[in-house]
């Protein structure tokens, strides 16, 4: 058991971060295409602004559980801080659970989104991809947050926490 | 329902949940007991609230100052500085926060900032003999300048949420940052002075131009972003994007201290950064939705307009809102939820979009460095492992210069206005 929870924990960092790179990577590369084709060949990408987009919002849903395991999510932690050890520990328990529900919550009605917008049929601007396909990472970020609280409600913890930069 | 539900909010805020989560929940937790309407509409407000170019300008500018910053660009702005100011009385101190300001050219953040230049420079003030409780004070404070002096992000998200020009936003801030920036430095001379702290020799002409060589590269970033966005050549987005490949160019090509091996890591903690910020503005977003769909900004206006029409007066009540929505909330999220409600107030009596912007940032760099919430704080108790409450009282006499320069930004709009509208008359 613990070997395979040792397994998804390692899996699920790994692809988090892969995607959260590829995404900035990406969305770099194709603005800087961009502006090189229009300055020096008069043309452009139609897509490359969709994709770049698309890239940064994906990052940002799949980062919700890679937040959560690096610390490094905006919180108020003044409440926390100043409690005594054990009265912080469990009220960031509660909070971990309040993460729980919400990342099913989430899931579920994301996922009702998808499903919606599949029978509308609508289709992005630029690449006329479904936009349920697009719509996807938002019932999958529900499950990898969910699936992160309780790996860290199960008392796995990771990295020390790193403030965010604003 | 609304007292009910800021209750709930605070609430799972002070469980240290994360703000996105706590703002979705809430607004969730919120329409699913009190109304009819389909709670997919979280999803949906969330998505819309982060699906936006103009955003994506965030990830690259975080991005080229983080090349940037491995690329060497801290110490030759420091170098930079402490020639052009290090001999003046308080000449160290001033060099900070003259190297704070050019960080803030490269960076659009405030505690990139701290931690970059306040990293490398309080334990040197230190040494120089100053106490460290004013190194601590000083850099939490002038670090804060990242979000005024352009690029900023909060200008970006700023322009997002209200859709007001990002170039014209950037332009805005730069007056105020030079007079904040002054009020700082006229501080550190002051308290210099009075401590009798010794000052740096004047440099010679050669060791001028050698600082200068070294860090031209890093101030060229700022000409190739504004001056692209200024001549037409690229919008705020794609200026960002081009300030990546320079700042590529220039810490692997011309200084060589970025490696290759760097590049995997900065581009996931690029990611996971621009990820942390835009789930706070998807959140706040699907929150910000929730109080027009219940009429708040109209309801609002009303009352606030009931109560005066006085410019003046209305200014002074959204410093006031500004200055305690600060302490509680980062600023990210205090866009999205505050101008929806403000912007319709400030157009009925006359203020500037611009300028509201840039007195929403100087309140908000004034909220980096209050608790509870004060990001600028955190770093400043991670780079001197300092107890919370000893940075906080650190930076209380630097913000009363905070507060002055408010006051002055206030109430002398042409100090933000005047640049975006020379430039938009030719």
């Amino acid at each position: 058991m613990a070997v395979w929870i040792d397994a998804l924990d390692r899996t699920l960092a790994r692809f988090e971060d892969m995607l959260l790179g590829a995404a900035i990577a990406t969305g770099t590369v194709l603005t800087c295409t961009q502006v090189v084709l229009r300055y020096v060949f008069s043309s452009g990408i139609d897509w490359s602004e969709e994709v770049t987009i698309y890239a940064a919002v994906w990052a940002a849903f799949v980062g919700a559980a890679a937040g959560l395991r690096l610390k490094s999510h905006l919180i108020v932690d003044a409440l926390v801080m100043w409690a005594p050890p054990r009265l912080s520990g469990v009220l960031a328990n509660a909070g971990l659970v309040v993460t729980l529900l919400f990342g099913c919550a989430f899931a579920w009605y994301s996922g009702s989104l998808v499903a919606r917008t599949q029978q509308l049929g609508q289709l992005t601007p630029a690449l006329q991809v479904p936009m349920w396909i697009v719509y996807l990472v938002m019932p999958l970020s529900g499950v990898l947050l969910a699936l992160r609280a309780l790996l860290l409600l199960s008392g796995r913890d990771s990295a020390p926490r790193e403030p965010a930069k604003t | 329902m609304l007292v009910a539900a800021f209750l709930l909010l605070f609430a799972v805020l002070a469980l240290g949940t994360p703000i996105f989560v706590a703002l979705s929940a809430t607004v969730m937790a919120a329409l699913g007991v009190h109304t009819d309407v389909p709670l997919e509409i979280v999803p949906q407000r969330m998505w819309a609230g982060i699906d936006s170019f103009t955003l994506m300008a965030i990830p690259f500018f975080l991005l080229s100052a983080e090349l940037m910053r491995v690329g060497g660009l801290s110490e030759r702005l420091i170098a930079l500085a402490r020639a052009m100011v290090g001999f003046l009385p308080g000449g160290l101190a001033m060099s900070g926060v003259l190297a704070c300001m050019f960080f803030a050219c490269i960076s659009g953040s405030s505690p990139a900032t701290v931690a970059a230049v306040g990293g490398i420079m309080i334990p040197g003030l230190v040494k120089s003999g100053y106490s460290l409780r004013f190194a601590t004070g000083l850099f939490t404070v002038a670090g804060s300048l990242g979000i005024l002096i352009p690029p900023s992000i909060t200008f970006i998200i700023y322009g997002a949420v209200t859709g007001a020009s990002i170039g014209a936003l950037f332009l805005a801030g730069v007056i105020p940052g030079l007079v904040i920036g002054g009020l700082l430095m006229g501080y550190c001379a002051i308290h210099s002075i009075k401590a009798k702290i010794p000052r740096d020799p004047m440099p010679g002409a050669r060791q001028f131009l050698k600082a200068i060589r070294e860090s031209v590269w890093c101030l060229g970033l700022p000409v190739v972003i504004l001056g692209g966005i200024y001549g037409g050549i690229f919008t705020a987005t794609e200026a960002a994007a081009v300030s990546v490949i320079y700042a590529f160019f220039v810490g692997y090509f011309v200084y060589g201290q970025l490696r290759l091996r760097d590049l995997g890591p900065i581009l996931r903690n690029t990611g996971l950064t621009t990820a942390v910020l835009l789930l706070v503005i998807a959140g706040a977003s699907a929150f910000s939705w929730l109080l027009a769909s219940q009429e708040i900004p109209q309801k609002l206006a009303a009352t606030v307009l009931s109560l005066s029409h006085e410019r003046w007066a209305v200014l002074l009540l959204f410093n006031v809102i500004l200055l305690i929505a600060g302490c509680f909330l980062e600023s990210a999220s205090a866009v999205v939820i505050f101008m929806p409600l403000m912007l319709p107030i400030a157009q009925q009596v006359g203020i500037d979009p611009i300028h509201l912007g840039v007195i929403f940032v100087v309140n908000m760099e004034i909220g980096m460095v209050t608790p509870p919430v004060g990001l600028n704080l955190m770093v400043a108790k991670m780079i001197t492992n300092q107890s919370f409450s000893a940075v906080t009282r650190s930076v209380l006499p630097f913000m009363v210069v905070m507060l002055i320069g408010l006051v002055l930004i206030t109430y002398v709009p042409p100090l933000s206005t005047l640049l975006p509208s020379l430039l938009s008359r030719q």
